[in-house]
């Protein structure tokens, strides 16, 4: 294990990058866009579009909850996200990077 | 008509998961300095996510279309494979097994087995694995490439070469990360658009007591379609499984399931990559409630295409049961949730192929190269091998899906599979764990007689010699009890005329004989939250089970 990082400069870095790459991110990202699209879709769409599902606008309600879920998912990562690891733990191995408490 | 007729932003939505799921593999690999980094994410992931891996690994296409089908057939009944077949045994492995796992510092289940047993053992049970997952991986990618090709028109070769590429690039870049990171996207875009979609269906056949209705009116299913504990009297079967309560509870619930969900190293594999003990003891528990709750967006769209969906169940290849869910995205989605529900089976399809492969990956380069043929190498030798491996099983399971192609029910195989490897390993495990005096060659044995009868019930059962189990259904579960029993039978004849261990070689192996506490790494003050108490998340999920099974008795 010697790539641990072991200077704070080194922790500070190897934090930005464990928060960038952070799934609770990735999945705010991905959802926001899916749920943007299906918002318009929900909106503009033909009658047989916004129909095809029994009557319901699927588009528009599901468009809603994915972006409803991507703002508490992005929320969830600004409001805890990646710590560094205390300077008695660093370079121990496992946990290395300590992430957001679930 | 099962063909889907996808428009430019269905295919967009498509596109941008898999610009993503490249991406995670790119990224990911910036984080692999080790092997151990590769093969389990470093042990640094928090419980929630190595949680949703954990069921997510088993989210593949024989999971979802199967299950659906399942419901399709048998009703109500088929919630026996969750709330029988799966929770109870993931509550076992966080309470109880996980200790031992973790506790050990076993990278894998195998090397567990050469902990507590032998080489022999170890050895008989890493390549026994290492074929059963090649196999199965490539049953995934058939499966995956077969709807591919009946939704979007492809040709089943290029689906499966197309797909196999995929899940190539990102595993062989990230390692277990991709793999993880990945199970985690795909859960949630697979609820995003099955619980919309099973809505909506529901809504169409007229709410709950409009399905309700028409199920009872339904042949043949009927009224006990809507039922899951009755008409299981030994003799006097008369539910839709066709068997009765001592096959569901004990070949189902407890053999092959209990093997399936704490042995399988494509599962425990997601817990041993958790932060430390503590969250890997929650992996499997925090699992446990999406777990408990899939039956109402799996089995429940198969139970209403039972209904809705004219035909369904016939010989024609797109009329099988297989097909109930993309039937319903046919005749429900519009473009946008057509493309969002495409990603999500796609997705969850290639995430069962990947799941293999990584447990595959892992358990031949540190159980079979490195323990026996490349000692002492390296950090950089096992990575490095570790991802000629993954191009290696992947291409092996490229062959064996064309090998799949040629079975006419895939389901049959996978579960002949499942009961030839999985029900003997279970056996010898709880035997290990729980009694000092089981012998090395004791576990050697065991495996070897127990793997052999189960092949053995098998073809008398194939050839239809001696045995007549009611449905193929039926018969696996008998088969698994069969398995089972021979094999701690063995364990323990074998166990009373060979040496023991000593007592000092199996600390925190065996149940009694526990480790130094504080030898425990990274404890967090925080895991002491009373919320995070296994003991806790594992008894509700128990109590919630009782009541759903008491709901839909």
């Amino acid at each position: 294990m010697t790539d641990q990082p072991h200077t704070d400069l080194e922790e500070a870095q190897a934090v930005r990058h464990a928060n960038r790459f952070d799934i609770r991110r990735l999945i705010g990202g991905l959802f926001l866009l899916y749920g943007v699209i299906l918002l318009v879709l929900g909106i503009v769409g033909s009658s047989q579009v916004k129909n095809k599902a029994a009557g319901v606008n699927i588009n528009l309600w599901t468009g809603i909850a994915l972006i409803l879920f991507a703002v508490f998912m992005i929320g969830w990562a600004l409001l805890r996200p990646v710590e560094p690891e205390p300077p008695e733990k660093r370079g121990q191995g496992s946990g290395r990077i300590r992430r957001a408490p679930a | 008509m099962l063909r889907l007729d996808l428009s430019a932003v269905d295919y967009t939505i498509l596109a941008i998961y898999f610009v993503v799921v490249l991406g995670i593999g790119f990224i990911a690999r910036l984080t692999i300095k080790t092997d151990l980094d590769f093969f389990l994410s470093g042990r640094s992931l928090p419980a929630w996510i190595t949680g949703l891996a954990f069921i997510a690994a088993n989210l593949g296409a024989l999971e979802i279309l199967g299950q659906a089908a399942n419901g399709a057939q048998y009703g109500v009944a088929a919630v026996h494979y969750y709330w029988i077949g799966a929770v109870p045994a993931m509550i076992f492995l966080g309470i109880v097994m996980m200790p031992f796992y973790y506790g050990a510092k076993v990278r894998s289940v195998p090397e567990y087995l050469r902990l507590r047993f032998n080489e022999a053992t170890h050895a008989f049970n890493a390549a026994t694995f290492a074929i059963a997952t090649v196999l199965i991986s490539g049953v995934n990618l058939f499966a995956l490439a077969l709807i591919i090709h009946l939704m979007l028109g492809w040709s089943i070769a290029l689906a499966i070469l197309v797909a196999a590429a995929i899940v190539l690039v990102y595993i062989t870049l990230g390692g277990l990360t991709s793999a993880i990171y990945n199970e985690v996207l795909q859960f949630f875009v697979i609820v995003a658009s099955l619980l919309p979609l099973t809505l909506v269906a529901l809504h169409g056949v007229g709410g709950v007591d409009g399905l309700k209705d028409r199920v009872r009116n339904f042949k043949p299913l009927g009224d006990p379609g809507l039922h899951a504990w009755q008409g299981l009297g030994v003799g006097h079967v008369t539910n839709p499984l066709a068997s009765d309560w001592v096959g569901i509870v004990f070949g189902l619930g407890f053999v092959l399931s209990f093997g399936y969900w704490t042995t399988n190293f494509a599962e425990v594999q997601r817990a041993l990559s958790a932060r430390n003990m503590s969250a890997a003891r929650r992996t499997p528990l925090i699992g446990a409630y999406p777990k408990i709750f899939l039956p109402f967006i799996i089995i429940l769209p198969g139970l209403i295409a039972t209904v809705s969906v004219k035909g369904l169940g016939g010989s024609d290849l797109a009329l099988q049961y297989n097909t109930a869910i993309p039937h319903l995205i046919g005749d429900y989605l519009p473009e946008g949730m057509l493309g969002l529900a495409v990603t999500g089976l796609l997705a969850a399809f290639m995430a069962g192929v990947a799941a293999n492969v990584t447990a595959f990956n892992t358990v031949v380069t540190y159980d079979l190269i490195q323990a026996y043929f490349a000692k002492d190498r390296d950090d950089q030798f096992y990575l490095r091998m570790g991802r000629l491996v993954t191009i290696a099983g992947v291409l092996i399971s490229v062959l064996t899906a064309f090998i799949a192609k040629g079975y006419s029910n895939i389901m049959n195989y996978i579960q002949t599979l499942f009961s030839i490897f999985n029900a003997p390993l279970f056996a010898t495990f709880i035997i290990a764990m729980f009694w000092r005096r089981a012998t090395p060659w004791g576990g050697f044995w065991s495996l070897v007689a127990g793997t052999a009868a189960a092949y053995g019930v098998n073809r008398l059962d194939a050839y239809n010699v001696i045995f007549h189990f009611g449905s193929p259904l039926s018969a696996s579960f008998w088969q698994a009890i069969i398995a089972f029993l021979v094999d701690g039978a063995v364990l323990i004849v074998v166990s009373a005329f060979t040496q023991p261990k000593r007592e000092s070689e199996l600390k925190g192996l065996v149940w009694g004989l526990t480790r130094d506490p504080e030898e425990e790494e990274h404890p967090d003050p925080r895991d002491k939250l009373w919320w995070r108490s296994p003991e806790l998340l594992g008894g509700v999920a128990l109590v919630l089970l009782v009541v759903l099974n008491i709901i839909f008795i």
